[in-house]
Order: structure tokens, then C-alpha cells, then sequence
């Protein structure tokens, strides 16, 4: 039995309040959250079950040029620069005008993710913390998602499939870890993605991958497959491979090289392959990709549910291809959330953060906020489930 | 082992004394790469008065010194702000 | 006139150099610094910047457009940004000032040492080897 309530809301209130500050990659999220103190939560094993508010959601993403990726130190800046401001707009919109008293604790990404940009906004959790009087707690990236997929879709105790533009894993909650049951090998799908809209020269607003996904989705050869390696190993694939094929086909494909067969009819010297199928290709290859390991994952603990996070999940073809799998193996469903969450966001590490500190997990010494650019997701101790 | 004979030091009047000490709490925890190339100490000594925050970086060269210099410049200023506007 | 900041410079070739604030000059009174805009490699790939540092805060009661008052904190902060260019622009002559003299202060190993433990400073690396295309 876990008691949720462990530690009280100050000032004898009936409801927390958490501040998230996000920012391991380009995205630069604040969030305020509200959970109320619930009886359900004295015992049992209700962490999926909070009855979130979210009083303030707030982003803002670095986007550079397109063909080119970001690079810490922009990132870093872009974070230095505005996390003041959002931060400020969050309060207002979340109506704290005493954050001393009204706030519980400051939740912030510790890691895993870039190093420049998490130490930016750590110092300005560090001195919130230490200006009003609140609390700081350190929250894993990975574990912010799946939270906040759990608080959001309620899906019970279903495998995740983590995919952004940083990590790929397949993760299940055993005995207080989520493990990783399957991951990359090498790159993160969302970098492959990303990678190849650098090379395709797309733009990055919103993001490179949903740029993707709408070429994809004008494939008019859904027919017509460019084939490309398939490579899953075992529990666990590999991308980098296919990202220097497709690579060199987008770029054969520029240059007109007739004596590419799979581009160009060898006769005609027709054009036969277009961007929209290179993109649809690489979708449907890497997307089965991921499905395959995560259903070997689900065969391992016996689940029927599949949560997606991360940035990647917003991709609905993925969806569209977990769900049929789901249903076909176990008659179970796919869970997924929008992309005010699967995007990177404060609120998840707010709901995560949150979660630990009313267990009792809090910053003692200012040491423990050091960030840090490795962090696994199964070196979190899960107090907060049975 | 070659000697860190490049040395910036920087004295920072706040307005108020907790704000110095504030300072110098948010940047002391992050540890340094490689300290054989470059320090930096975060000081408030009985010298000055209490208000005062000294910062003092040693390097090997220039460069290392500027890029040092400038990252702990930017956390301040970040320091700054929020003190300011939260 | 309040205390300002100063600084202290010393090394091998100058046994001290003194830096100060002079708060009627323009580049102490900016939170744009000069040397802290985006890098060179992203400005000429065409980015235009939109993630300059925020305003410095008015007193309540003034106003920007008549002699405007801004809070100490932020003067403080203009302050430093101003310094902050001085040291970068006087460390960058200096690194030049080297360059020309062929002095060689490090064997070319040192050298390509101390490049990658600049670029791990700058992008905020844990000193762990790292082979992360994050962004890349």
C-alpha cells in the first residue's frame, strides 16, 4: 500500500501546487499543476489517479533554419533568455501572486538531455527555490512522460513506448523501476526523423517530424514501398543504418542520378520515387520497427495496453499502427496524448515531480540539483506505485 | 603540470546581502570539467562588505579563461532576472 | 553613484589590468550584449534571433519614453552585460595578440584538448566521453 499523502500541502491547504521547469532539448516548457488531497490516495495504487489541474502550460520552442539542427549553446541561450519571462507569464496565468506560500515544491528536469540547456534552466530553479523558501526536486525526463501518459490516458499498467527526438525506449513498470525492456541501439527515431528533414532542407516550425508526417501523408505510392533495411535486434533496433541509406537516396534524388534504380526507371530515366514516398517509406519502416520490439515487450509481461510518449507519438500513422497491433494481438488499445503533452512540457515534470515530493523525495543540498546529460530511466526508485 | 596564471577576478556589489548569498549558493554546486585547466571560486569574504560577491577564475589561457568567464557571466545574469522580475 | 562592479585581470604578460563600469556609456546600458548573441554558424544559415535577452525592468512609476528608471537588479544586469563584452572583446584580442607572436603556449595535443574541453564547456557536457548527435 502506498500513502500518497505522505507528506501535506503547506498551510494546511487541501491541494498541492507544483511548479515544472523542462528543458533537455530545444523545447523550454513551464507548467503549473494542481493536485487535490484525496482520501483514495492514503492507500492503494491511485499514482495514475490524481485528479491533475493544470493551471498554466507553457512552451516555447527554439526552432532554427531549416537544414540545420540545434546546437547546445543557442539552445542554452534561447532557455537562459526566456525561462524568466515564462516563467512569470505561467504565474500569472496560474493566478500565484505569493509563489512562498502557494507553492509546494519546484519540479525541474535533472536530466537525461542536452547539458547547456538543463543547466540554464536549473539555475533559475535554484534561485526560485532559494529566494522564496520552496522545495526543489529533480525529476527524470523519461519518468515526466510516462507520468503524465498515465495521469492523462489512465491506461492501466500498459508498456511505453518512449520516442523522441532523444530517446527510443520500450519501457514496463515492474517492482517500483521502469524498465527498459527494448531501446536503440544507436539514434533515437526522432533524430533519425529530424536528421532527414535536415537533409530534405524542410522546415523545422513546428517541428521537423510533423513536417514528415505531412509529406508522408501525400505519398500518393502507398503501394510502392522503397524498400530499406529492417533492423530490429532481438528486443532492440537500430536506425543510423537506414538514416545513411535514405540519406543517400534524398540526395541522389536531388542530384538526378539516373543510375539510381530504385529512383529513376533505367530506361525512361523517369522519375519513379518522390520526397512524399521517401517520407512515407521511412515511416511505415521505421514505425514497424517500433512496433515489433514493443509487442516482444508485451509478450514478456503479459500486457494488452500500449502507452505512447515523447514527441514522436503525436505522429498518428504510429498510433494507427500500434493500435491495429494491439488489438490484434490482445484485443487492447493504444493510449496516447496530444501534443500539448507528448511534446515536451513543464506540467509532466510538474506531475512527476509532484508524485516524488509527496512521497518525501526533496533536494537537500544544492549538490543534488547538479544536472546531468546520462541519466536512465530505470535508476529512478518508483516510491510512488505498489 | 602547468600553473593557472591567467586570473580574472570579479567583485559584484548586490543590493541586498541575501541576494549575495543567494548568488553564491545557485552557483556553487556545479562541479568543474577539468580543474587542472580552470577554477572558479564563488567568495563573500570578511573583507568586504556583505553585500559583495567575488568571483575568482584561474586558467591555463585566454581562451579557456573567456569561455569560463562568459558561462558563469550568464548564469548571474539569469540570477539577476529572476531575482528581479519573480 | 553607487558601488559598481569591477574586475581584475592578470597574467603572465600583464601583471594587472583593471576593468570598470562607466554607467553614462551605451554598452553598460543594455541587456543586448554585443559578444553574447547567437552563433556565428547559425546566423549564417539565416537565422533571424528572436531569443534576445528580456528588457531591463522599470521602476513602477517611470516610464521608457522620458528618463527612464530601472530597478538596481536590472541595472546590474546591463552593467554586467556591458563587462561582460569587455572581457570577451579584450580576451579575444589577446588570444589574437598570441596567435601573431607564435607564441605557442600549448604542444598541438594540448591544443586539441583544450578545443574539445571548450566546445564540452560551452555545450555543457558531464566530462563523460560523449558521442551524442543530439541536434546534430
Amino acid at each position: 500500500m502506498v500513502n500518497l499523502n505522505t507528506i501535506k500541502p503547506k498551510n494546511n491547504r487541501n491541494y498541492y501546487l507544483a511548479l515544472g521547469l523542462e528543458g533537455s532539448a530545444n523545447k523550454l516548457g513551464v507548467g503549473i499543476l494542481k493536485h487535490p488531497i484525496l482520501p483514495s490516495h492514503e492507500s492503494g495504487d491511485n499514482s495514475h489517479h490524481c485528479q491533475a489541474e493544470i493551471l498554466s502550460n507553457i512552451r516555447d520552442t527554439y526552432i532554427t533554419p531549416p537544414g540545420e539542427g540545434f546546437l547546445p549553446r543557442d539552445t542554452a541561450r534561447h532557455h537562459r533568455n526566456w525561462c524568466v519571462r515564462l516563467i512569470k507569464r505561467a504565474l500569472e496565468e496560474a493566478g500565484i501572486n505569493d509563489p512562498r506560500n502557494d507553492i509546494d515544491v519546484i519540479c525541474f528536469t535533472k536530466g537525461p538531455g542536452m547539458g547547456a540547456p538543463l543547466h540554464s534552466v536549473v539555475i533559475a530553479a535554484r534561485t526560485c527555490s532559494l529566494m522564496w523558501g520552496v522545495d526543489l526536486v529533480g525529476v527524470n525526463h523519461c519518468v515526466g512522460h510516462i507520468e503524465m501518459g498515465r495521469e492523462i490516458t489512465q491506461a492501466i499498467n500498459p508498456v511505453v513506448l518512449y520516442v523522441s527526438g532523444g530517446n527510443t525506449q520500450v519501457i514496463a513498470y515492474s517492482e517500483n523501476r521502469y524498465r527498459i525492456f527494448g531501446e536503440t541501439l544507436d539514434i533515437a527515431i526522432g533524430n533519425c526523423l529530424d536528421r532527414f528533414a535536415r537533409t530534405l532542407k524542410i522546415p523545422n516550425a513546428p517541428s521537423p517530424g510533423y513536417n514528415i508526417e505531412q509529406l508522408a501523408n501525400k505519398c500518393k505510392n502507398k503501394d510502392q514501398l522503397v524498400e530499406l533495411p529492417y533492423t530490429v535486434k532481438g528486443m532492440d533496433l537500430s536506425m543510423s543504418g537506414i538514416l545513411a541509406y535514405i540519406d543517400s537516396l534524398a540526395k541522389d534524388l536531388f542530384k538526378g542520378n539516373k543510375k539510381n534504380k530504385i529512383l529513376f526507371d533505367q530506361k525512361t530515366g523517369e522519375q519513379k520515387v518522390t520526397v512524399e514516398d521517401l517520407c512515407y517509406s521511412l515511416q511505415e519502416n521505421l514505425f514497424a520497427m517500433l512496433v515489433e520490439i514493443t509487442e516482444r515487450a508485451m509478450a514478456h509481461v503479459n500486457a494488452s495496453q500500449v502507452l505512447i510518449v515523447g514527441g514522436v507519438g503525436c505522429n498518428v500513422r504510429l498510433q494507427e499502427m500500434m493500435g491495429q497491433m494491439c488489438k490484434d494481438r490482445a484485443n487492447g488499445q493504444v493510449h496516447a496524448t496530444d501534443e500539448r503533452f507528448c511534446i515536451d512540457n513543464g506540467v509532466m515534470i510538474a506531475q512527476a515531480g509532484l508524485l516524488q515530493y509527496r512521497m518525501g523525495d526533496v533536494v537537500k543540498d544544492l549538490k543534488e540539483t547538479v544536472v546531468t546529460q546520462k541519466f536512465r530511466t530505470d535508476e529512478v526508485y518508483v516510491s510512488w506505485r505498489e | 603540470m602547468r600553473t593557472l596564471d591567467y586570473t580574472l577576478e570579479i567583485r559584484i556589489p548586490f543590493p541586498e546581502e541575501r541576494m549575495a548569498t543567494i548568488a553564491q549558493q545557485v552557483l556553487s554546486p556545479d562541479p568543474i570539467l577539468k580543474p587542472e585547466d580552470f577554477q572558479v571560486e564563488y567568495l563573500k569574504p570578511a573583507t568586504q562588505h556583505n553585500n559583495v560577491l567575488l568571483v575568482k577564475f584561474q586558467s591555463i589561457d585566454e581562451r579557456v579563461l573567456r569561455v569560463g568567464v562568459s558561462s558563469v557571466l550568464d548564469s548571474i545574469k539569469t540570477i539577476l532576472e529572476t531575482m528581479d522580475e519573480l | 553613484m553607487g558601488d559598481l562592479i569591477t574586475a581584475k585581470y592578470s597574467s603572465p604578460d600583464i601583471p594587472e589590468l583593471h576593468f570598470t563600469i562607466d554607467v553614462n556609456d551605451k554598452r553598460y546600458q543594455t541587456t543586448n550584449g554585443m559578444t553574447t548573441g547567437p552563433s556565428e554558424h547559425v546566423l549564417n544559415a539565416g537565422q533571424i534571433d528572436r531569443d534576445r535577452p528580456s528588457d531591463p525592468k522599470l521602476l513602477s512609476g517611470s516610464s521608457s519614453d522620458v528618463e527612464p528608471h530601472y530597478t538596481e537588479l536590472s541595472k546590474l544586469r546591463m552593467h554586467l552585460t556591458g563587462l561582460q563584452d569587455d572581457i570577451n572583446i579584450f580576451l579575444t584580442e589577446q588570444m589574437e595578440l598570441a596567435k601573431k607572436k607564435k607564441i605557442k603556449l600549448h604542444s598541438e595535443e594540448e591544443e586539441k584538448r583544450i578545443d574539445e574541453e571548450i566546445n564540452e564547456l560551452l555545450d555543457g557536457g558531464d566530462g563523460d566521453e560523449e558521442d551524442e548527435d543530439e541536434g546534430k
